[in-house]
């Protein structure tokens, strides 16, 4: 069986696209991945590297969110109770305009985008792989 | 940044203040914490007029928003109001004064009573449309309320702005539909409009006027005070939902079409009307063939579109609309409406969809969700990139003109706004099938989404361009927007011009009396503080 860490490097790396200009390298997603203990999934159900993500996300007990690119389901019944009483790490392969959504509500509960990496020509349309987590309040805040 | 006009050190000891208000956890000052407030789709991504905040400060009680406000009073900080910030395509939660501090309202988002039998709701900001609806659905209460699209923003804020759903009658006009405030005015103190006034009120849900002058709309789309609560009159839970279409064959069949639909829904007998196009909309021609006819150099004539349109067996446009009621009623009122357009000639009728309520999954999976007062996020579908959408943008700006309901206007509309593409070289976003958003009663909306992109600067000053020439055409017309982006409200308030300005000077003197330091939300809608006003440009 994998590691969590093997799951999320073929998961979240599997195309052999670039990582976007500016965003983390693999290196620090993956000191990200052990910080940040992730226990759910979400994914984009008409994407085979979504899908393939999703069944090593399950074999591992990690839990996994299935969506057709509208997050209204899992948003009004899942994240947006819990994210009120606990904002908890989210990773996920989904649609850009998913993340877009999932990004936007995110940074009302203090939480935002740690890592995103494009995959551009994933089927059925580019694809992006991602990880939401409780934002760290700047250490280097300029007025403390 | 600092905010304009503000040294470091005063800069510094109001944030200090600020975190001795709301605690240290709420005042956010660090680069990566004040990104958060960019306008997710600003027509100025990357360049150096850019909106940008200094800060934010997220209180959580109208005490907290008032003791704030006196410390900006005194240190001259200029603050902007948000409630939930997603007013996306208007924007969101970013300034008009780069350097403002944001003031964001989200911690204040408890729902204070809900009433189903008076039908009503009081809020605070940073209640959510989906916040109201699961209020509602978890005490099986028996009102709707009324949402727009997407359902994520605030009841509060998206009234706020003028802002409009897809409902029955007056409650998608959600300024409309508000009744009473409590605010926050620039000196901190609290007062409350409306039957609100009066202590231990019993109607302030119920009763918009109170006694006395009307002020709740000095504080929409304005910068007199910031709203801490308010309330807002609900739709009775429908017993069923029924939808029938009307589609007529010729281009100028509009014209019947419109004012039958004027008098059903101004009688009460209808819901929002759906005004369409089976040959196409805002994604343009809908068949191949057609769209070879719109390329012939100097476009198809009527004749030839409607000879499409009848040889493809569409109509030219149809008119889909919406029941609420007893199942009796609303099939005696579809009925009805077939009557009233039954003299246009070849008109054709299709009913559509009958839910009983409680819905049914199913039923619920194909309906159009907010025209039954459900919020959710599936707009955000329509824009992922596919064969018909392959270069997808990075957000919109919405160009929101309001022209008068008739089909005439819809024509007049049309042509002038196709050479005002030609004129400037711009593919053009209307064609001879645009139709415009209905959602408030009574007036049409000719809205048009312009795109906007994080890594295209050049198409960006395009679309401003194009924006600003719109905004010129249209007030030549006579017809004026009703909400814009903070990049273009000076300019759409400036064509308010009646008497030589004389709104915009009665606003500046309200501003200068409730506001002589002009710290709130300077330069929204074109009211700026007095020592800003020489700086004032469209």
């Amino acid at each position: 069986m994998r590691n969590r860490r093997e799951f999320l490097q073929i998961g979240l790396a599997s195309s052999a696209l670039p990582i976007l200009a500016g965003e983390r390298s693999e290196a620090s997603f993956y000191d990200s991945v052990n910080r940040l203990r992730i226990r759910e999934v979400v994914v984009e159900m008409s994407s085979p590297l979504a899908r393939a993500f999703r069944a090593e996300a399950v074999e591992l007990g990690l839990e996994a969110h299935g969506i057709h690119d509208d997050i209204t389901d899992l948003w009004y019944h899942k994240l947006d109770r819990q994210w009120k009483s606990a904002p908890a790490t989210l990773a996920g392969i989904t649609l850009p305009s998913s993340l877009f959504c999932l990004e936007m509500l995110a940074r009302d509960y203090g939480m935002c985008v740690q890592f995103r990496a494009l995959h551009d020509k994933a089927e059925p349309g580019p694809m992006v792989s991602w990880i939401i987590a409780p934002r760290l309040r700047n250490q280097s805040d300029p007025i403390a | 940044m600092l905010p304009p006009g503000v040294t470091a050190s005063k800069f510094a000891d109001a944030i200090k203040q600020f975190q001795g208000i709301v605690g240290k956890d709420w005042v956010f000052t660090s680069d990566e914490d004040v990104a958060l407030y960019k306008d997710a789709y600003s027509p100025f991504w990357g360049e150096k007029d850019e909106i940008l905040v200094s800060a934010a400060v997220a209180p959580d009680t109208a005490e907290e928003v008032s003791r704030v406000v006196r410390v900006a009073n005194t240190l001259k900080i200029p603050i902007y109001p948000i409630s939930t910030g997603k007013n996306l395509g208007y924007g969101g939660s970013a300034p008009n004064l780069s350097g403002s501090v944001v003031l964001d309202l989200k911690r204040m988002n408890r729902v204070i009573e809900v009433d189903d039998k008076r039908h009503f709701a009081i809020v605070e900001p940073g209640v959510s449309y989906f916040d109201l609806y699961r209020y509602i659905q978890e005490r099986g209460l028996k009102v709707w309320i009324d949402v727009p699209d997407p359902g994520w923003g605030s009841v509060i804020g998206n009234a706020m702005d003028h802002g409009v759903g897809y409902g029955f009658g007056a409650f998608r006009d959600h300024f409309y539909s508000h009744c009473g405030m409590e605010v926050v005015l620039p000196s901190g103190e609290i007062v409350r409009t409306g039957m609100g006034a009066l202590p231990n009120s019993k109607t302030w849900g119920e009763y918009h006027y109170g006694v006395g002058p009307y002020v709740d709309g000095l504080f929409g789309q304005s910068n007199f005070g910031v709203v801490t609560k308010m309330g807002f009159h609900l739709l009775p839970a429908p017993e069923s939902y029924l939808t029938g279409t009307v589609i007529v064959p010729r281009r100028s069949d509009i014209v019947p079409l419109v004012e039958g639909g004027n008098q059903l829904e101004h009688a009460g007998v209808i819901g929002m009307p759906e005004y369409g196009s089976p040959l196409g909309g805002f994604g343009g021609a809908s068949d191949a063939e057609l769209r070879s006819l719109m390329a012939k150099p100097g476009g198809p004539s009527v004749a030839e579109l409607e000879q499409h349109a009848e040889k493809t067996n569409r109509g030219f446009f149809s008119l889909n609309l919406q029941f609420y009621g007893g199942q009796k009623v609303v099939r005696a009122q579809w009925e009805y409406a077939k009557e009233v357009f039954a003299d246009i000639r070849g008109v054709k009728f299709n009913e559509g969809d009958f839910i009983k309520f409680p819905a049914m999954q199913e039923q619920l999976d194909k309906a159009h969700k907010v025209a039954i007062g459900v919020p959710n996020l599936s707009i955000f579908m329509i824009g992922a990139r596919s064969a018909l959408n392959p270069s997808p943008t990075d957000g919109h700006l919405w160009f929101s003109p309001l022209i008068p309901k008739t089909g005439e206007a819809i024509l007049e509309a049309q042509e002038v706004f196709m050479k005002a593409f030609r004129d400037m070289n711009m593919p053009s976003l209307v064609s001879p099938f645009s139709v415009p958003a209905t959602w408030m009663f009574r007036a049409f909306v000719f809205i048009m989404g312009f795109p906007v992109y994080r890594t295209n600067i050049e198409q960006n000053k395009k679309t401003r361009e194009m924006f600003k020439h719109l905004i010129q055409v249209a007030a030549d017309h006579g017809w004026g927007e009703y909400r814009t982006p903070p990049a273009f409200q000076q300019q759409v308030t400036d064509a308010y011009s009646w008497n030589n300005h004389a709104l915009r000077r009665f606003h500046e003197t309200l501003k200068d009396a409730v506001d002589p330091n002009g710290i709130i939300s300077a330069g929204r809608y074109g009211i700026w503080p007095k020592q800003m006003r020489g700086q004032r440009k469209a």
